[in-house]
């Protein structure tokens, strides 16, 4: 469980964004060289997500802004934004704010 | 001499040492396009080791050493300074190849490490693995990519690229097209250059033939996968976008290389219909192909 007040931020030097209209794609770094085997395609809200995930917003914060834009239970939003940082932090595309 | 490659023009120098055959390249000698970049290349056939300020890139291994018996691997010294190398296996008139690119003054230095020391070496100065390597960053810094895909032209001008991992159907499906009156213009490797607002696809030097040096505006583009049953869907997305980067030849070393990469990627995704093509192979998914609007 990821505290609601953590705040959290894309690692910008471990990956190169480009969003197309909604979506994004996201080509992680290593070492600066592009790793094309694990590139990562996020969906309209995963983008939201990834972009509410800016170095200011706490998980509260993100929640909240989320409601507003989508049609969705808190419960349900709750759950899917905690599994979404799980598997970002695990791919290492963001990181906690100390 | 001079070679062009796309819009690349390489003018080329030998040492008293190396005396260059055309093979794969062999029909390269005059451009298609204006050329907008022009590389020095220069050869000789003395042996180099490699500078301890290089650090090791990529590196690469044929799957089969016998059609590639090499081992290559790229090594860099700033995001400019880059070095090919070659490893040969069973070594026939070289051992070794080592080429150092400065992207920023364009120009090349190639080494090539000879078996027989007293002999003058006959050789192709875009053989394989350095000349498919060398593409890649022409393609980058004209603006394009390298893809592996099939294309061909057909009888009323419509082109269509067909893209997929090897042994998926490339050439089986140009041999189809082509058995219907369409032209290839390559049946595994397309370079993807814009010209004028709209994405062409270029032919390139290929290993095994001589190949003619074509460019066609692309219209379609279908990701083949093999099939009892012909089924074409069309695609949208970011996802369909990204199965078509899967099949671009790309190992980039640095943000600036990736980023443009993945712009122009998506540009030409995005402006071209992608379609997933599943087919049997034989003539009846050319006749379904050219009924889609």
């Amino acid at each position: 469980m990821h505290k609601p007040e953590a705040i959290y931020q894309v690692r910008s030097e471990k990956v190169v964004t480009r969003k197309v209209g909604d979506e994004m794609v996201i080509v992680p770094l290593v070492n600066s060289v592009a790793d094309m085997t694990r590139v990562l395609t996020l969906n309209e809200t995963g983008t939201a997500i990834i972009e509410a995930l800016n170095g200011q917003n706490t998980i509260n914060q993100v929640e909240e802004q989320l409601l507003a834009q989508f049609d969705v239970e808190q419960e349900v939003l709750s759950n899917d934004l905690q599994n979404f940082i799980t598997e970002a932090l695990d791919k290492q595309i963001i990181e906690l704010i100390p | 001499m001079k070679l062009f490659l796309g819009p690349v023009q390489l003018n080329l120098s030998f040492e008293a040492d190396i005396a260059p055959q055309l093979l794969p390249s062999a029909h390269f000698t005059a451009p298609l396009l204006t050329p907008v970049k022009t590389f020095n290349c220069h050869y000789t056939a003395s042996s180099i080791d490699l500078p301890a300020d290089y650090q090791l890139l990529f590196e690469g291994q044929a799957s089969d050493p016998d059609q590639m018996p090499y081992r290559w691997s790229v090594w860099g010294a700033a995001p400019h300074l880059l070095v090919l190398v070659a490893d040969f296996h069973q070594p026939e008139n070289i051992r070794k190849i080592t080429a150092f690119l400065d992207l920023e003054k364009m120009s090349i230095r190639v080494h090539f490490e000879r078996t027989q020391l007293n002999e003058v070496l006959s050789i192709d100065p875009l053989l394989q693995p350095l000349g498919s390597l060398l593409l890649v960053y022409f393609a980058h810094l004209t603006g394009g990519f390298l893809l592996h895909a099939s294309g061909v032209r057909d009888v009323d001008g419509k082109t269509r690229l067909f893209t997929a991992v090897s042994g998926t159907g490339k050439s089986t499906m140009a041999k189809l097209w082509q058995q219907k009156g369409a032209e290839i213009i390559n049946d595994d490797r397309l370079w993807l250059h814009k010209i004028d607002k709209q994405w062409h696809a270029l032919s390139t030097p290929m290993v095994w033939y001589a190949q003619q040096p074509m460019t066609a505006p692309v219209d379609q583009i279908f990701l083949l996968r093999q099939s009892p049953h012909n089924l074409i869907t069309p695609l949208q997305g970011i996802k369909a976008q990204m199965r078509v980067m899967s099949n671009c030849i790309q190992h980039f070393h640095s943000r600036e290389i990736t980023t443009s990469h993945l712009n122009q990627v998506l540009d030409f995704t995005q402006n071209i219909p992608i379609f997933d093509c599943a087919f049997k192979p034989d003539p009846s998914i050319v006749e379904e192909i050219r009924t889609l609007l």
